[in-house]
């Protein structure tokens, strides 16, 4: 894993997801915003071809962090740092585990990796934030935010291969640990 | 050694994790402190990604679709009218003159202060949230410039076009209406949390809008009485944000009549906003199915706020005139 070229992709896709993100978001709809995440989506993309899972993990922690500090609203209140964190990095290791078995890359799977990843992480991070929200949060409203997560995982899944397309060119840049000095002098 | 760069790697990791559940339970206030550390990190690059986000949602605002025959009419009574506030601005002109006049004599005796006390300031909105399921955006103004926790935020709209050259005293911007309040606020940047976000609650007022062609009735001790300027006193209400697109008014009495087309506003009289801002439009009464003789009713907000960009800070001042005042 190359952290450098990482923390930039990182940077980019959550300042895209922050800002012209919000193009592609549905925001007129009766049950509320729909939109991708893209950080979802370089998440599955990291699992899908990252050496270790350990290495994928502390990415998804990296990832998962970012979004929860770019995110203040959902619960009906602040929302906490630190969750999306932790199911991120959970995730990212549930993607490691699965991706041997699928066609990385062929489109379909990787779209439902990416719905499923998303629906996931935004399911559990929904819940856990009303949880641990003081008692004013309005339950009613519960059902609503799962009917959004829903319709995101969707939307997030239709655009994977999208972005894989355009990832696969920089995987090399991004992923691949250059070789070590022992390892050119043996050539 | 691989297995030893490995290892260091799980600790790492377990390390962060750890970090991640402590930084959970420890709640809201940890939280704000650190966004605030790393929302000027996106600040000065989200400010253009938001003017093209912004630019982009107001293109694709769906408008409303008008007839041929009504958009004759339409331009014909907007001619009448175009000619009567010809007509009220000189008469309002002459009005502004005579009072100037008599202010001027005044303000030497008393020496007054009219200002409504609060100081606006200027922001942009410059990121969103990442996920989609609150409604709070990042300005680019901080408690430095006064943007402090619970202040509210209107809109803030360019009366002109910028590329037109702007005459001395020329009233170039507006308020349209109240966008939000500030949720979190660092040293540069402040969230805030939009009308519609569903943890969004306000002290306002329902005004009734009275419309000649059709009057309507409303309780007056025991008898009903139409609803005229005397008695068209503003309805103290608690809106709340839904969450999707606009606010909800619960348990309203229904014997204020209230319709579709009356505003919603903020209640000068609590709060920091002093004035009766626009908040939004009633849009839908229906009855409580939880309190009986009571509405709900469904407001939606006067600004478009997906496609919200420049704002005003309201900074309350009033201690300040008050101490200036003496009074």
């Amino acid at each position: 894993m190359r952290w450098t070229p990482f923390l930039i992709f990182a940077y980019l896709f959550t300042l895209a997801q922050t800002t012209l993100g919000h193009i592609l978001m549905l925001d007129r709809l009766t049950i509320g915003p729909v939109g991708p995440d893209f950080i979802v989506l370089l998440a599955v993309f990291i699992a899908m071809y990252v050496r270790t899972a350990v290495d994928g993990m502390l990415a998804g922690w990296v990832l998962g962090t970012l979004i929860d500090l770019t995110t203040g609203g959902g619960a009906g209140t602040e929302t906490r740092v630190g969750p999306m964190a932790v199911f991120f990095t959970l995730a990212v290791w549930l993607a490691f585990q699965v991706r041997e078995a699928i066609y990385r890359e062929r489109a379909l799977p990787q779209m439902l990796l990416a719905g499923l990843f998303c629906l996931l992480t935004h399911t559990l991070w929904v819940g856990t934030q009303m949880l641990l929200a003081p008692q004013h949060v309005f339950w009613g409203g519960f059902s609503r935010l799962l009917m959004q997560v829903l319709l995101s995982a969707i939307y997030t899944g239709l655009l994977m291969p999208l972005v894989h397309f355009f990832l696969v060119p920089c995987r090399n840049w991004l992923l691949s640990a250059p070789p070590s000095r022992s390892h050119r002098a043996r050539r | 050694m691989a297995s030893t760069g490995k290892n260091h790697t799980v600790w790492i990791l377990i390390v962060l994790t750890s970090i991640s559940v402590a930084t959970t339970l420890l709640g809201p206030s940890v939280a704000e402190k650190l966004r605030s550390m790393v929302h000027w990190a996106f600040a000065p690059l989200g400010d253009a990604g938001m003017y093209l986000t912004t630019g982009v949602k107001r293109l694709t605002q769906p408008q409303p679709h008008v007839e041929p025959n009504r958009a004759e009419q339409l331009l014909e009574d907007n001619e009448v009218l175009h000619r009567r506030v010809q007509y009220l601005e000189s008469q309002l002109r002459q009005t502004h003159r005579t009072i100037r006049g008599g202010r001027g004599v005044f303000s030497r005796l008393f020496h007054p202060s009219e200002a409504v006390p609060v100081r606006l300031v200027p922001a942009r909105v410059v990121a969103g949230d990442s996920m989609p399921y609150g409604w709070t955006r990042i300005i680019n103004a901080g408690d430095r410039r006064d943007a402090v926790r619970g202040a509210y935020v209107t809109q803030r709209r360019a009366q002109t076009d910028r590329a037109e050259p702007l005459g001395v005293n020329h009233p170039v911007l507006c308020t349209e209406g109240l966008a939000g309040r500030i949720l979190e606020s660092g040293p540069f940047t402040a969230r805030v949390q939009l009308v519609v976000d569903s943890g969004f609650e306000v002290r306002s007022q329902i005004r009734r809008v009275i419309d000649p062609q059709n009057p309507r009735l409303i309780q007056a001790g025991d008898q009903l009485v139409r609803l005229s300027d005397d008695n068209n006193e503003p309805i103290d209400v608690v809106a709340f944000g839904d969450g999707a697109a606009g606010l909800i008014v619960p348990e309203v009495r229904k014997v204020h009549n209230i319709h579709p087309g009356d505003v919603l506003q903020v209640r000068p009289d609590v709060g920091a906003l002093p004035a009766p801002a626009l908040i939004g439009t009633v849009v839908n009464v229906s009855d409580d199915a939880e309190h009986v003789g009571m509405v709900r009713l469904y407001v939606r907000p006067a600004v478009d706020l997906p496609s919200l960009r420049d704002v005003y800070i309201v900074v309350p001042t009033a201690d300040k005139l008050v101490k200036e005042g003496g009074q």
